[in-house]
């Protein structure tokens, strides 16, 4: 009825109005006559209208659900070859029932599995369906196998599986009483069956205690896979959300990533595996105290560390020995009931990590906490990691841990230490097959493991060499798909260095059986240079590993200078030759050895040239020629030859200019130009001609802000522009701008801290925030500011510390913390704390001299000693004033003359800039002054 | 089996917030086992506030959900409306099965007040007003949802004026409207 609307609009009015004026008001003609009709029939039910007022169907349903699923009703009933005898369990969507063959061919006990009607709509089917095809592919002898399935006369969908009679596997352990090496057989046996499925891509998502039943036999039998998933279907189906999403399972035993919908992989599977262990070792979870409250145990499964098996089991072994020598006469029930009274209230007190729940059975396991301190609690602990990568890779890696435990040989977890954490990601298990923080390790790892395995069982030639190139492609897919297209994503750093190690074990494998494969001995170049990149590329986010990139790349080096004589018109080959040189030098640089990176950028340099020389009109050879120009630039610059730097720069922009005039849109390149302007402010200021410096500094940060703007999520040049802040920052301290600095190195900082905040096991992050916070620290000084200064130093001092414990061969971050400590010294010397000046610089002077003595030409280092001798004399004069007055004038003497000492033999050397000068004549004074105190 | 569930549950609503429609269907399930949770208690309380009872039900699984799942829940009515069509699903599956075949000559109980009324009776009149809510839907589809959710939902006019985002005085005037369509249809049955 079309006019429906107009009609119930009209009947409201009517129904507002009484008898009398309803009449008159369907008496307007503007209402037509079929309206009026219809208006006047619905009038009729106003009063039986009122009964559906408070109708509801659920009260109208009373008695419906009473015969309760009708399971009664179904035993008896045949589904194909099987006659229903009891009913087993009940679940959501599905019920289970024993079954028996019914044709009598032979006696077969079975579990059906049957979708209730109620339940039996198309997403319900799909998911159904879903379980009996991950059973279909899983035939293992420890997991409940699929018998048949099918669709009954309703249609409605039942699947039949194995009957597995047996209980669940930790009571099985407690009833039997097995021994702690019956245990870990037993669970072995369940990781088989768990990496079997991971071969096979399939995640279970839930397994706990209450799925894994041994039987008879004493063999444990995996069940329900009704939530798993399988990982290839998320390949065919790539959407990100079928991608990220998950299934928290049961609490107890779901891992963090669950918790936190993030990804799930195999390693989902392992954490399970770590609390099941850790229940079968100690008759306990991990955090079974806070199951009351979901949240409570949430929070705990994400950031609370589990305690170790042993104590747990030492506790409680503790505390039932108190409740059973308190209560010795009451009666064993009694006992048990009476701690429960009790135990709440001292619970409160003690805040033991055990309460009364754990003590209601305190000898279901017949353990004791000594046997598993030490490897098992290793073990255990390493299953049960927040950081998926950083557990088992597998779950035969677990049992194979567990076994070598039993044999007595040295297991591969190892305590969670800060060393181990910080090296993590570099000195993983090599055998590691499954591992993931993305879900596509997981996807592509377990390809790649499953085609491996199947090429190795294949015999057949033809096959073999097609699942070869699988492989490798799949490993090449790795690298150059995956790993660029998260590079630059904050956060990445972990997973991109897991990607690429993972490929590069691959192509090891790969290159062993075929050596003479030079494309594969390309590929393996480029592969070590990809680790060395994450290892410790200074220009990409990295963890900070420089000893491991440069032996990375120089095995790559190794593989391309070989390749490259056999082929030395390769453009491609020669231009990743550059690219090899280049980047060593970078790392020569940055540990401070300037002869060796500019022997190896000369190479780059030199190679590079002859490319653009043979291809003139290449776009990206200029660019990358224009780019090594500017590299070695900053030999010159390190060196002190600030000309000689900017001959190179200009050159190097000159370049760049032309470029971005092509392609103007081109904002890779826009950036490159633009910074080029920052960098020869920068030398121009270290050459003291500030005032060219300040305009092409701010020249510089007014062409690279809009451009970066554009890209908030990109490190690489986000970083850019922070090194910009950074610089302009310096030259308004040249020029005596403090304002203006301070707030350049701020924004600087803040971006230093956003990257680090997105990717916070990035080495050169954190440096950069270190860096930056402690130039911060020394413009808020020049600005009057100097405690606001202090604070900011030492809490730069501290990233240092801890980032020369990460990597004690960066030479760069030894020199950092010796360098910060003079800069304090100095702060403390502004705010006339003549004690804790020198007590920092004593420390200050002692880290510089290790950091000369590993590079006799670091000139920085030897520049900052000499100042470093000079303010310890300068505290020494100061405290003169207040006590010791001659000893401490003497030693004031003795370290300025050494100070003096040192400058002088630099500036003989031309390794000073114009302003020590004044210094130098400062400290003249000062030691002329310190001898007439003295009389001499 | 509990505990499974529950996992189950997580599951759902995280594919439900990530977009997948399917997933309203996979809480039948849940809303399921509410639902006769629900009538276990309906029936020892005999008919002692019932109605109260039945919008308890949506509360309640709405409460059960976010926290069995420990998921913060965002839309709260869009919830009460699913569970409302997911109840008519369940309550109309389970009223063809005790409702007698010779349909039309029983009357039409709209309440339940007389206790003599027979199972298949009452599972009658669910289906015929299923039925009529069904040709309502074609004619207005918005009095239809409100009529699911008040019927099979059990939910009051606030919550069904939250619900679909208008306000309660609209909801009002059209289920009273609604309500003279439908009695009028129902006589005709």
């Amino acid at each position: 009825m079309e006019n429906w609307q107009k009609v119930k609009e009209l009947l409201n009015e009517v129904l507002d109005l009484d008898t009398l004026e309803r009449g008159k008001f369907l008496n307007n003609p503007k209402i037509d006559k079929e309206t009026r009709a219809e208006i006047e029939s619905l009038l009729v039910f106003e009063k039986d209208s009122e009964k559906l007022v408070n109708l509801s169907a659920i009260d109208l349903s009373r008695g419906f659900f009473d015969e309760d699923d009708s399971a009664n009703a179904l035993i008896g009933q045949t589904f194909g070859a099987y006659k229903v005898i009891s009913e087993l369990g009940y679940g959501g969507m599905g019920a289970v029932y024993l079954a028996e063959r019914a044709d009598g061919k032979f006696s077969q006990r079975v579990a059906l599995k049957l979708l209730k009607r109620e339940m039996n709509t198309a997403a319900l089917r799909r998911r159904f369906q879903h379980e009996r095809e991950i059973l279909e592919s899983l035939e293992h002898p420890n997991i409940a196998r699929l018998l048949n399935a099918g669709t009954t006369d309703d249609k409605i969908p039942y699947i039949v599986m194995e009957y597995v009679e047996g209980i669940q596997i930790d009571d099985y352990c407690n009833k039997n009483d097995l021994e702690l090496n019956e245990r870990l057989d037993l669970f072995r046996e369940v990781c088989k069956a768990v990496d079997f499925a991971h071969r096979n891509l399939i995640v279970h998502r839930d397994l706990k205690p209450s799925n894994i039943l041994v039987n008879k036999d004493g063999k444990p039998k995996l069940l329900d896979f009704g939530i798993s998933k399988i990982l290839s279907d998320e390949i065919k189906n790539t959407d990100s959300a079928t991608i990220t999403k998950l299934g928290v399972m049961t609490p107890s035993y779901a891992s963090p990533e669950q918790i936190q919908s993030k990804s799930v992989t195999t390693a989902t599977d392992i954490y399970s595996l770590g609390v099941i262990l850790y229940e079968l070792l100690s008759g306990h979870r991990p955090f079974e105290t806070k199951e009351q409250d979901l949240r409570e145990i949430y929070k705990a499964i994400i950031e609370d560390n589990p305690p170790l098996p042993s104590s747990m089991v030492k506790e409680i072994t503790k505390q039932f020995k108190e409740i059973t020598e308190a209560k010795t006469q009451i009666q064993p029930n009694e006992k048990a009931k009476s701690f429960l009274d009790n135990s709440s209230s001292e619970h409160k007190k003690s805040d033991t990590k055990v309460n009364k729940t754990l003590l209601t059975n305190p000898h279901r396991i017949n353990l004791n906490s000594n046997s598993i301190r030490g490897d098992l609690d290793n073990i255990v602990l390493k299953a049960l990691r927040k950081e998926p990568e950083r557990r088992y890779s597998s779950a035969e890696n677990l049992s194979e841990d567990i076994k070598r435990h039993l044999r007595g040989l040295p297991v591969t977890a190892r305590p969670n230490t800060f060393s181990y954490r910080t090296e993590k990601f570099i000195k993983r298990n090599k055998a590691s097959v499954f591992a993931g923080g993305l879900i596509f390790i997981a996807i592509f790892g377990g390809i790649v493991a499953t085609l491996w395995q199947a090429r190795v069982a294949q015999a057949e030639r033809t096959k073999s060499e097609r699942r070869f190139n699988d492989v490798r492609k799949l490993a090449n897919s790795f690298l150059f798909e995956f790993s660029p297209m998260i590079e630059n994503l904050p956060g990445s750093t972990p997973a991109r260095e897991l990607l690429v190690k993972r490929a590069l074990e691959y192509l090891d494998n790969l290159s062993k059986e075929s050596s003479s494969d030079l494309e594969l001995q390309r590929e393996l170049a480029k592969a070590y240079e990809k680790v060395g990149d994450v290892q410790g590329n200074p220009y990409n986010p990295n963890i900070g590993d420089v000893r491991g990139a440069l032996i990375s790349y120089e095995k790559a080096l190794s593989i391309r200078e070989k390749l490259s004589k056999d082929d030395l018109n390769n453009l491609t080959l020669q231009s990743d030759l550059a690219q090899n040189y280049a980047i060593l030098g970078d790392l020569q640089s940055n540990g401070g050895d300037y002869a060796k990176a500019e022997t190896l950028y000369d190479k780059s340099l030199e190679l590079r040239e002859k490319l653009y020389k043979n291809n003139p009109n290449d776009f990206q050879i200029r660019a990358k020629l224009a780019k090594i120009i500017k590299t070695r630039g900053y030999i010159p610059f390190f060196d002190g030859d600030n000309k000689k730097a900017i001959e190179y720069y200009e050159r190097s922009q000159d370049i760049y200019e032309k470029l971005h005039n092509e392609r103007p849109s081109d904002d890779q390149v826009a950036i490159d130009y633009a910074f080029m302007f920052v960098l020869i402010g920068e030398a121009q200021g270290w050459n003291s001609d500030l005032e060219n410096a300040k305009i092409n500094l701010e020249k510089g940060l007014d062409m690279l802000i809009p451009i970066v703007k554009k890209y908030p999520n990109d490190q690489s040049f986000q970083r850019t522009l922070m090194l910009a802040y950074n610089k302009r920052a310096a030259g308004y301290e040249d020029t005596e701008e403090f304002a203006k600095s301070v707030n350049n190195y701020q924004k600087g900082v803040e971006i230093a801290e956003n990257i680090l905040k997105h990717d916070p096991l990035s080495f050169t992050a954190k440096r950069d925030v270190a860096l930056g916070s402690r130039k911060l620290a020394q413009a808020l000084d020049s600005a009057g500011k100097s405690k606001e200064g202090l604070v900011k130093m030492l809490a730069s001092l501290e990233i240092f510390k801890e980032l020369n414990k990460a990597d004690p061969n960066n030479s760069e971050v030894a020199y950092d913390i010796p360098n910060s400590q003079f800069a304090i010294g100095e702060t403390y010397l502004g705010l006339k704390d003549y004690d804790s000046a020198l007590k920092i610089l004593q420390t200050s002077k002692a880290g510089m001299e290790a950091v000369l003595k590993a590079n006799p030409t670091n000139i920085y280092a030897a520049r900052t000693l000499a100042y470093t001798l000079d303010r310890i004399g300068k505290s020494y004069a100061a405290l003169a004033e207040k006590r010791d007055r001659q000893e401490n004038l003497q030693k004031a003497l003795e370290f300025q003359s050494a100070g003096l000492k040192n400058l002088n033999k630099l500036k003989a050397e031309e390794n000073l800039a114009e302003y020590d000068d004044e210094e130098i004549t400062t400290i003249q004074k000062e030691i002329k002054k310190l001898e007439e105190n003295l009389g001499k | 089996m509990k505990s499974h569930q529950t996992s189950e549950i997580t599951q759902i609503l995280q594919d439900w917030n990530d977009g997948n429609e399917d997933a309203q269907e996979l809480l039948l399930p849940f809303v399921y086992n509410e639902l006769k949770r629900q009538a276990r208690i309906l029936m020892s309380n005999e008919r002692s506030n019932h109605t109260l009872q039945t919008t308890a039900l949506v509360h309640e699984a709405f409460i059960k959900l976010s926290k069995q799942s420990g998921i913060e829940w965002k839309n709260r009515s869009h919830f009460y409306g699913i569970v409302s069509r997911l109840m008519r699903q369940i309550l109309v599956e389970h009223a063809r099965r005790h409702a007698s075949n010779k349909r039309g000559n029983n009357p039409i109980h709209f309440s339940i007040d007389d206790i003599q009324v027979s199972v298949e009776e009452r599972a009658n009149t669910i289906l015929v007003l299923d039925e009529v809510l069904e040709h309502l839907a074609k004619l207005d589809e918005t009095q239809a949802k409100i009529v699911e959710m008040k019927f099979f939902g059990g939910l009051n006019m606030d919550e069904i004026a939250e619900n679909l985002g208008v306000s309660k005085r609209k909801i009002g005037r059209e289920w009273q409207s609604a309500r003279l369509w439908l009695s009028r249809e129902l006589s005709k049955k």
